[in-house]
């Protein structure tokens, strides 16, 4: 990697808001502002221009063909450092280097005008995004069918459905063509089925050789699928940079936990359990100093109390991938009995061998069946961490859990 | 760390900078910006670009008759309807220069705010476009110049009328900067988008559109020639039709004003336009 492969650089960049109205509104409020400040009564005034700092010393460099996420919570600054490089606002304080062109697709419909047809509007459009006359001609086909509007095409904009619009809009971002793509995944638009289309078109641009791509998303899945470095920002700062699965978890505030044991003593169960028959109160790994199994069996050892009556209660252990959606489910039925007032506990041997490697988090489960063997859930916990590590055998196929998903059956 | 980076961002940027390059790549965008503000504005109209003829036509058929007619205002001895004619067109360049880029900033800041592009397209476009609607109008004072040169009421156009060029070019140049000097204001101080009618009505009355210099007795003449605007207009005319007169004093430090006002819009519009998107 020799420095020419760099692209973007970022250098020490910091960008600061001024809060409250900007020296006020009117000339009015300005010049009184001014007498204020001879007075010298500026403590007012400085409530008033409070400097919020949405980035604060934010340095990364990109390379040539990295396919690059940018990964935050709302307010973490993703959409300034956006701004920042794709030049619509100007840093408080560093740099950026930019070696390229840069597109952004921002927001779609930049620039349309409601007045003008379809086609003129993917003419101005695309003008705007910087994509030269002949380029638009050549694609303009392409981009009149990606957008499904034919019939509408010469058809002022201001008449379109504002399903139509948006899938015009999103079709001509799409066409862009430049070295450094800066892509927003709110851009998926429309119906299911065209948001679909949408990803896969991302997708597509994506692994175009030697595009670099800054790809901002909240949802991990795209992520893992597109990208293979992620930035993570918090409050401003870079918190993270590196392997996609690591800065997903560090986004959703998992720190890697090796814990063995957990204490629910003070847990907050969910908003939609109703029951309280039973509370599990302690959950462990027996006989291990951390959460990495290497053999297919996970032995929990469970404690709880009863507050009602409870007779022939299961327990389900569920396992989640990042997207808080559970993948498998292991069942122990009639675990739990006793009088109010009554502890107890039990073990649990979970069967791991399905299960590929990798860092999962599960959840605990106490259910009754009721009359039609549905189940009634009395108690659920954040379960602990699991982290699967096995050996991989020679001459069998490397797992790859993003596309083929965490089973192995 | 010898790499040519395309792009450098900074936090501070030059006072006094036109990317010329840069707009040279944008041209196609000019282009078409100046595209749709044409068919924006003539979009469902059977007429179409013929409103323009009609508007100017009818606007210099009123002068003649409120100010020539009625008020008996002297024009050099030009008809009054070519007189109040060739003056509307030159000042209708200036006006919708200036007209056009007082919002420049605030009423494109949904695109700015989406994406780059060098910021002074807009007004170079906003030009163009004005350019090309005067154009018009002055091949249609061309056919009224020749109606009435074809009945003995005015001079034979000789080559004075070249000079109209660099003086529409100037004029416009001076429009353009106080649009913009007005847009970057307005920003942050609202005041101005109330003030901008106003200015021009006022702007338009202190200038000699509708009366010439020459009847005016000498004191008052010094006055109106203070206004930059004066001695454009009245050059115009002279190149045009022969008639008034020309001051070169008042000529050159228009000249003077309109380049020092260009300076200072771009200085202006430069630093605004870096990061007006946080304020507005």
């Amino acid at each position: 990697m020799t420095n020419n492969d760099v692209v973007l650089k970022i250098e020490n960049v910091g960008k600061d808001y001024i809060l409250g109205t900007v020296t006020g509104e009117t000339l009015k409020d300005a010049l009184r502002q001014r007498r204020k400040n001879k007075k010298g009564a500026d403590d007012e005034l400085q409530v008033h221009n409070k400097v919020f700092t949405a980035l604060d010393d934010v340095s990364l460099e990109i390379r040539r063909g990295e396919c690059v996420g940018l990964i935050g919570s709302n307010g973490a600054g993703k959409s300034t450092l956006l701004k920042l490089i794709s030049r619509i606002t100007s840093p408080s304080r560093g740099r950026i280097y930019i070696d390229g062109k840069v597109s952004s697709m921002l927001e779609v419909g930049t620039g349309f005008h409601p007045e003008l047809t379809g086609r003129e509007n993917i003419y101005l459009n695309g003008s705007i995004l910087g994509m030269r006359r002949q380029e638009i001609d050549a694609k303009l086909d392409s981009i009149i069918e990606f957008s499904e509007c034919q019939e509408f095409i010469d058809t002022p904009v201001k008449r379109y459905s504002s399903g139509m619009y948006v899938k015009l809009a999103f079709s001509v971002a799409a066409h862009l063509d430049s070295d450094i793509m800066i892509m927003d995944e709110v851009l998926a638009v429309g119906d299911i089925k065209f948001q679909h289309k949408c990803l896969d078109k991302m997708r597509e641009i994506a692994k175009t050789e030697g595009r670099t791509i800054l790809y901002v998303s909240h949802n991990m899945e795209t992520v893992h699928n597109l990208c293979d470095r992620c930035i993570v920002l918090q409050h401003g700062k870079l918190a993270f940079d590196g392997s996609v699965e690591e800065a997903v978890k560090k986004y959703n505030g998992v720190d890697v936990k090796t814990e063995t044991t957990s204490d629910y003593a003070g847990y907050m169960r969910p908003g939609w359990l109703q029951r309280d028959d039973v509370r599990l109160t302690w959950a462990e790994y027996p006989d291990k100093d951390n959460n990495v199994f290497t053999d297919d069996k996970m032995r929990i050892l469970i404690k709880y109390k009863n507050i009602k009556e409870v007779q022939k209660a299961g327990i389900r252990v569920e396992f989640m991938s990042d997207t808080d959606h559970p993948f498998a489910t292991q069942v122990f039925d009639n675990v739990v009995n006793g009088m109010p007032g009554d502890e107890g506990e039990f073990e649990v041997v979970v069967d791991l061998s399905k299960i590929q490697p990798g860092t999962y988090q599960t959840f605990y489960t106490v259910y009754v069946l009721n009359p039609y063997d549905d189940g009634v859930d009395l108690d659920c916990v954040r379960g602990l961490d699991v982290t699967i590590e096995r050996e991989h055998i020679q001459g069998e196929l490397k797992w790859r859990a993003n596309s083929w998903g965490s089973i192995k059956l | 760390m010898s790499k040519n980076w395309t792009t450098v961002i900074e936090p501070k940027v030059p006072l006094f900078k036109v990317p010329i390059k840069e707009i040279i790549k944008y041209r196609e965008l000019v282009w078409t910006l100046v595209k749709r503000n044409y068919e924006v504005q003539y979009k469902q109209t059977i007429l179409g670009p013929l409103w323009l003829i009609f508007s100017l036509i009818i606007n210099s058929g009123i002068f003649s008759f409120v100010f020539g007619y009625v008020g008996q205002f002297s024009s050099d001895g030009t008809p009054y309807f070519l007189f109040y004619m060739t003056g509307s067109v030159v000042w209708d360049f200036f006006i919708s220069c200036f007209g056009s880029n007082t919002g420049v900033l605030l009423e494109n800041s949904y695109l700015f705010g989406k994406v780059y592009f060098p910021r002074l397209i807009m007004p170079i476009a906003n030009i163009l476009f004005n350019a090309i609607r005067v154009g018009i109008k002055f091949l249609v004072t061309l056919c009224a110049w020749l109606f009435f040169y074809l009945a003995g009421d005015a001079q034979m156009i000789d080559l004075k009328i070249l000079w109209v060029l660099p003086i529409a070019l100037v004029m416009s140049l001076m429009g353009t900067a106080m649009g913009l000097i007005v847009s970057c204001i307005t920003i942050k101080y609202r005041d101005f988008s109330h003030m901008v009618g106003l200015l021009t009505t006022v702007m338009m009355y202190v200038s000699p559109v509708v009366y010439s210099t020459s009847q005016l007795p000498k004191y008052v003449q010094g006055l109106v020639y203070i206004n930059p605007i004066s001695s454009y207009v009245e050059a115009f005319r002279l190149c045009m039709l022969g008639s008034g007169e020309i001051n070169m004093l008042a000529l050159i430090y228009s000249t003077i004003f309109t380049l020092a006002l260009t300076i200072v819009a771009v200085v202006m519009f430069n630093q605004t336009e870096k990061d007006f998107i946080d304020i507005i």
